[in-house]
């Protein structure tokens, strides 16, 4: 086991920031603006905050001190130092820096053809692939994220997820703890494994490789000679101790019966397992209590139509329209319910943003989560101390405790109930990043996103260039997206920067646009139900009247 | 949903409260036990018997005659004018799997299984029910010399995955010979083997290994028992025991008859050099799959114990094809080859009964040897025989009621019931109402 690359010595550089606080203090004179950019991330006062620690008690209005990377002190009696940035927290709610449990944050994977086989890659760290450089982190922490578990999705024994920072200069100043756990999942590969089945029976023949590799080298270490060695094998090392049952394994899985193939095997090999994604965790809670695991909850929230169990309430029902929205209403709220559901089967439960195209849903997802019946403290929990203690790095992050990473996460409103709430700062290893108020959602008028737009999408790695064309009346749109000489048409409606529609392909049921816009831009979702999910981005066509009545405005 | 009051139309309350109150209590009711009153019982393995009744309890025929009363409480369906048959079995269907039923990235995969990926809400359940299915063997495709191990589930359609499994089913191992195999119409034409000859090379070269793997183990298990009889002081390190090898494993089921084989094989020739290298091995009889040539060696199929599941009419869809005649449900019964009808697909198998009927068209098969190519036959062919297929005391009670003799050509399934519980009811159903059947794909969509 690795040790956590967590840089402890910080205290060198802190001694020399001091040394130089008189120089420091005539410099703040002469240009406060650029030493204070000069030194920001190291030491900083937020004061007149209400300070949600989870430690003890909340203290309504205090101040907390960052200095040098780690929280020096936090109270309602404490005072900001000399040399310290103040930032005025009247009004703002700091709380622990949130985690995101199971994430994909920072990767950036090859194409699937030019990926190397995942079938089992457990000795590689999920940093692999990670850009510390990457522009969307800064997406992560504006939904308040300031760490995340890292770990690749597209594996079977998909390596070693890590804990990481998400804002800093280079891996190894931003990995808070690696490894943290072994990831397997059930991606078919491009060669052997192929199919879901292949998958389940390469997992049980690796953790049977696994074991047999360290009782080769536990003999070859005892007595060598007279034995062929056995072959260097890191990737089935480093599932020894997973095979052995004494590591957890990280199962990721979305419907109800990936949850049952991972208890099963589990059960024939004795594993020790967590649970992420977890999308259908509500239909299998029973489960989840006996098996009494951490799960890492994504709020990635699947549609109704990808549900188990979807056709099977709607198949042959001769069903009224009202008893299929009452159904599609049901269906929502239940998937909604899905983190409130393992919080009430009793089990750690923490929350992710893995399979979240638009990151912008994961604040709205959690409010979601929170209105459908998980308690808001318990939300805060499942993004702080939850995650930290599962992760075993509970001494380091969590809660607002003196001596812990400076990872805050900082809220102007109830983030966990307003809508309107939003992350005003984020702390990571003491460095701050600061976002502006959202802009209020616009009135709706015509223009907005009326009109035709030039997209790209991409499906399982293939990408296709098409239209989408909107005519818009009030909050109502319809549209019609083109691509490759097929056409959905959709109705649904544009409010506060988001467009949400539905349509049909025939013969294979509903689909789902989901995007958001920010002047020419446009980037979300497309929902195809069974077959998976097509993102898109894409801009104004310039020829678009509206458009142009935009630009002139 | 299937509160099922017989041929009484209870419609949900327009109410959408009333309707997702129905819904919180939906599935069949708890109880397996149910009355099936009056109707002409085809019991397959004992004759037909007019105004019979069939009582279930727990799940289970626990009695068959006339006049029989229900206990208290029992639900009792009344079938008079009606016939009583047990539920259709199709031993050869892919429907309720999921992601993939070719693991197509090497010729030989014994060690993947159906039974990991079944997937309980795949609607096309619903369909099979209407046409009196109830149990189902949903197999590995035939794109591998040697597939994966295939699964016998009930259709309890909307019960979880652990529900639907026959645990005492015995394994059994998909093979398949031929052009699917050979990958003559496939874009991976690198993969061996190509030729037929390759084909069996494959499966020699395979059986040779589980065999070998057997052997190695069978000589562990001899040092390590005369290593645990040593002296301790002098005995040195324990022998190594062989890699537990699955794939070998899955074989092994073959070699020592706990797995029976599955056999994709149209040509004659094809199934002579399969009956041949199961010979060579030990291996006993199993079923050829489909087997489009296999009157003409139907008397060769008797002697070797092999039996055959096969498409009642279809012919010269492709190449190795041109040779199937209709009147092999004739000439296998004749001979003494045990025959059952599959669909192999999500639309034919809604149908079953009228592909069996076609073994009375094309030469006259007697009418209760065709209900047994799409019943006990099949039950035969898996190896459940002692659970389903007829109807008989301490067998499951798993039945279809027919408006009509189940041959007849007006004939459509009233309810279908799996151990005890009806799990469609023609009455309640409205099947053409909001979902489309493609006929071509057999796939439905609301």
């Amino acid at each position: 086991m690795a040790k956590p690359t967590i840089n402890w010595d910080r205290s060198m550089f802190t001694r020399a920031v001091r040394s130089f606080a008189p120089i420091l203090a005539l410099a703040i004179l002469l240009s406060a603006s650029d030493v204070a950019a000069q030194y920001e991330g190291r030491t900083y006062a937020i004061t007149d905050a209400r300070l949600v620690t989870l430690s003890g008690q909340t203290i309504e209005t205090g101040t907390i001190v960052l200095r040098g990377g780690l929280i020096e002190a936090l109270g309602a009696e404490v005072s900001a130092p000399a040399d310290a940035v103040i930032i005025d927290g009247t009004g703002l709610t700091v709380y622990p820096g949130f985690i995101d449990a199971y994430s994909q944050a920072g990767l950036v994977l090859p194409d699937r053809d030019d990926r190397e086989h995942a079938g089992n890659i457990a000795d590689q760290l999920a940093t692999k692939f990670f850009d510390p450089a990457s522009e969307e982190l800064g997406d992560y922490r504006e939904q308040g994220l300031t760490s995340a578990l890292v770990a690749r999705a597209d594996g079977v024994f998909g390596g070693k997820a890590v804990l990481m920072n998400l804002m800093g200069d280079n891996i190894p100043s931003m990995t808070v703890k690696a490894p943290v756990v072994q990831v397997m999942g059930y991606q078919g590969q491009n060669d052997y494994p192929g199919t879901l089945m292949a998958v389940v029976a390469y997992q049980r023949q690796t953790l049977i490789d696994a074991a047999y590799h360290d009782l080769l080298q536990n003999r070859y270490r005892e007595a060598p000679r007279s034995m062929v060695r056995p072959p260097a094998e890191p990737n089935l090392e480093a599932l020894i101790p997973v095979a052995k049952g004494e590591a957890p394994v990280l199962g990721l899985v979305e419907i109800e019966n990936d949850f049952k193939r991972l208890r099963n095997l589990a059960a024939e090999y004795n594993l020790d397992y967590w649970i992420a994604g977890a999308a259908e965790a509500f239909r299998v809670s029973g489960l989840i209590q006996d098996a009494g695991v951490p799960v890492l909850v994504s709020l990635d929230f699947p549609s109704p139509n990808e549900v188990t169990g979807y056709q099977f309430d709607r198949a042959y029902k001769n069903l009224t329209e009202e008893e299929k929205e009452a159904l599609d209403d049901r269906d929502k709220a239940a998937i909604q319910s899905n983190p409130a559901a393992v919080y009430e089967a009793g089990v750690p439960l923490a929350l992710g943003s893995s399979g979240i195209s638009n990151m912008n849903d994961f604040l709205k997802n959690l409010r979601l989560a929170v209105e459908a019946g998980l308690p808001a403290e318990e939300a805060l929990k499942a993004l702080t101390i939850n995650p930290a203690t599962i992760f075993g790095v509970d001494a380091v992050l969590g809660t607002l405790e003196p001596g812990k990473i400076a990872n805050l996460t900082v809220t102007s409103g109830d983030i966990f109930t307003d809508e309107e709430a939003w992350v005003a700062h984020v702390f990571v290893d003491g460095w701050k990043d600061t976002f502006d108020e959202p802009k209020p959602p616009s009135a709706g008028g015509g223009g907005v996103v009326g009109g035709t737009w030039n997209i790209t999408l991409s499906i399982m790695g293939e990408s296709a260039d098409g239209t989408l064309v909107l005519t818009q009346e009030g909050e109502t749109v319809t549209g019609e997206l083109t691509a490759e000489d097929n056409s959905i048409e959709f109705e649904g409606t544009y409010s506060g920067g988001t467009l949400e529609m539905e349509g049909s392909i025939p013969e294979m049921g509903g689909v789902t646009l989901t995007a958001t816009v920010e002047g020419d831009e446009i980037s979300g979702t497309l929902n195809l139900g069974p077959i998976g999910t097509a993102d898109f981005t894409g801009t104004r066509d310039p020829s678009d009247l509206a458009g142009e009545r935009r630009a002139g405005r | 949903m299937r509160s099922a009051q017989w041929l009484e139309r209870s419609k949900v309350p327009g109410l959408v409260l009333a309707f997702l109150m129905t819904l919180a209590c939906s599935g069949p009711a708890s109880a397996q036990d149910l009355l099936v009153r009056g109707g002409t019982v085809i019991t397959i393995t004992n004759g037909d018997l007019p105004n019979t009744d069939v009582l279930i309890r727990d799940g289970k025929i626990t009695e068959i005659g006339e006049n029989l009363t229900a206990p208290d409480g029992v639900r009792i369906i009344d079938a008079q004018g009606r016939f009583v048959m047990p539920g259709i079995l199709d031993d050869h269907s892919h429907m309720g799997v999921d992601r993939g039923i070719n693991e197509g990235s090497r010729s030989v995969v014994p060690e993947v299984s159906i039974a990991d990926v079944i997937r309980h809400d795949d609607p096309s359940f619903f369909t099979a029910l209407a046409g009196g299915i109830t149990t189902i063997h949903t197999m590995h495709g035939s794109a591998n010399s040697i597939g994966g191990q295939n699964e016998v589930i009930k259709l309890k359609w909307g019960r979880p995955w652990e529900e639907l499994v026959i645990e005492e089913a015995p394994i059994t191992l998909k093979l398949a010979l031929g052009e699917n195999v050979r990958r003559s119409s496939s874009d991976n034409p690198t993969r061996y083997p190509r030729s037929r000859a390759g084909v069996a090379e494959v499966m020699r070269e395979s059986f040779q290994k589980a065999q070998n793997y057997l052997d190695a183990w069978e000589e562990y298990e001899a040092k390590k028992a005369a290593w645990d009889r040593a002296n301790r002081r002098t005995r040195g390190v324990a022998p190594l025991p062989p890699k537990r090898d699955l794939q070998l494993e899955a074989l092994a089921g073959a070699l020592n008859g706990t797995t029976i084989l599955r056999v994709h094989g149209y040509r004659a020739d094809e199934m002579a050099m399969m009956m041949e290298v199961a010979n060579e091995f030990g291996i006993p009889g199993g079923v050829f799959e489909h087997a489009l040539d296999g009157y003409k060696i139907a008397p060769e199929l008797a002697a070797n114990g092999w039996a055959t599941s096969v498409f009642a009419d279809s012919w010269g869809y492709k190449i190795e094809a041109y040779e199937a005649i209709p009147y092999k449900m004739l000439i296998h019964y004749e001979n003494g080859v045990r025959t059952s009808i599959n669909s192999d697909s999500a639309e034919r198998v809604r149908r079953l009964y009228q592909e069996a009927a076609r073994g009375v068209k094309y030469g006259g098969v007697p009418e209760n040897e065709c209900l047994k190519m799409i019943t006990i036959n099949a039950a035969l062919n898996l190896g459940i025989e002692d659970l389903v297929g007829s109807i008989e005391v301490g067998k499951d009670g798993d039945i279809a009621i027919f408006s009509h003799y189940p041959l007849d050509t007006a004939t459509r399934v009233e309810m279908t019931i799996i151990e005890g519980e009806v799990y469609f009811d023609r009455s309640e159903a409205d099947v053409a109402a909001n979902w489309v059947l493609d006929p071509d794909s057999g796939k439905e969509t609301p």
